[in-house]
């Protein structure tokens, strides 16, 4: 049994989970594509408001949510390992609600930023780099949220063994989507946050 | 390395390019002139830290060359497009 778990898994085809979930994600990752794209062309034409601008943001605040999500993904990485390679469920469950602490750091420290610029009387259409800032991130924000609901259920479900090794479609296909939400967030705090 | 390890190791690294990628954001934005080599790295630091993420934490570093490069070839593509914009208002 050790050595079932512990050796190195043979190449596979297909990527973890169902090919559903992989479909809806490469669907995402160009939706956010797209979006990002905007924001380069956006700042490229006023590159002195959102250069201005830019500073306005809370960068501690980003870096902070950043290692909030990787950390998140993390843990859910960590629990469809222990799942898949060792069948412990309930280190799986564990590594899951740490997953799901990590991402309620995020959105608290999102409402945070977002209840300060709104008190602030910033909004959508004050313009075109608060309108990009707030809409990618709240884009981004509404995924978090998903992925939360989506995580509660998988750690219910691992805790009650409903997965294991070469039954853990659900988690894989959960946690990939998680790990996409993270993929998108990397790539999201630079380009808003750090670069000018 | 086993799978666990290498997930770990994975996170460590992440969190050394973010906290990398948050000092550069501070000095870029008292030299504003560093514009091109802190672009660079940040850029650089982004590109790792996504392949550390579809390779390590979705596990596509064993699977079919055709999904690992449509997530890879994604990011390189939207790094790609961002580093154009951004030249082209250099």
């Amino acid at each position: 049994m050790e050595h079932a778990t512990t050796a190195p898994h043979p190449a596979s085809h297909h990527p973890p989970g169902d090919l559903a979930i992989w479909v809806f994600i490469l669907a995402e990752l160009l939706a956010f594509g797209v979006f990002f794209t905007a924001y380069g062309f956006a700042r490229g034409a006023n590159r002195e408001l959102f250069d201005s601008l830019q500073p306005t943001l809370d960068r501690n605040a980003g870096a902070l949510n950043t290692l909030f999500l990787i950390t998140s993904s993390w843990c859910v990485a960590r629990a469809v390992d222990a799942v898949t390679h060792r069948d412990d469920g309930h280190a799986g469950s564990l590594w899951l609600l740490g997953g799901l602490a990590c991402g309620g750091g995020f959105l608290t420290v999102k409402v945070m930023e977002y209840a300060e610029k709104f008190a602030a009387g910033i909004s959508l259409s004050t313009n075109t780099f608060y309108m990009f800032y707030l809409s990618l991130t709240f884009f981004h924000f509404m995924h978090v949220i998903l992925g939360m609901v989506i995580l509660t259920v998988l750690a219910w479900q691992t805790r009650q063994g409903l997965y294991g090794p070469g039954r853990a479609n659900g988690l894989e296909s959960g946690g990939a989507y998680w790990h996409m939400v993270d993929l998108v967030w990397i790539i999201l705090f630079p380009l808003v946050y750090v670069m000018r | 390395m086993n799978s666990a390890r290498r997930i770990d190791l994975a996170w460590l690294i992440l969190v050394l390019a973010t906290t990398a990628t948050w000092m550069i954001g501070d000095v870029w934005q008292l030299h504003p002139e560093a514009t091109v080599p802190a672009m660079a790295a940040v850029l650089a630091f982004t590109a790792i830290k996504c392949r550390l993420v579809a390779l390590d934490f979705m596990a596509l570093r064993r699977v079919k060359l055709f999904w690992r490069g449509l997530v890879l070839g994604w990011v390189a593509l939207v790094l790609g497009l961002v580093t154009l914009t951004y030249w082209l208002s250099l």
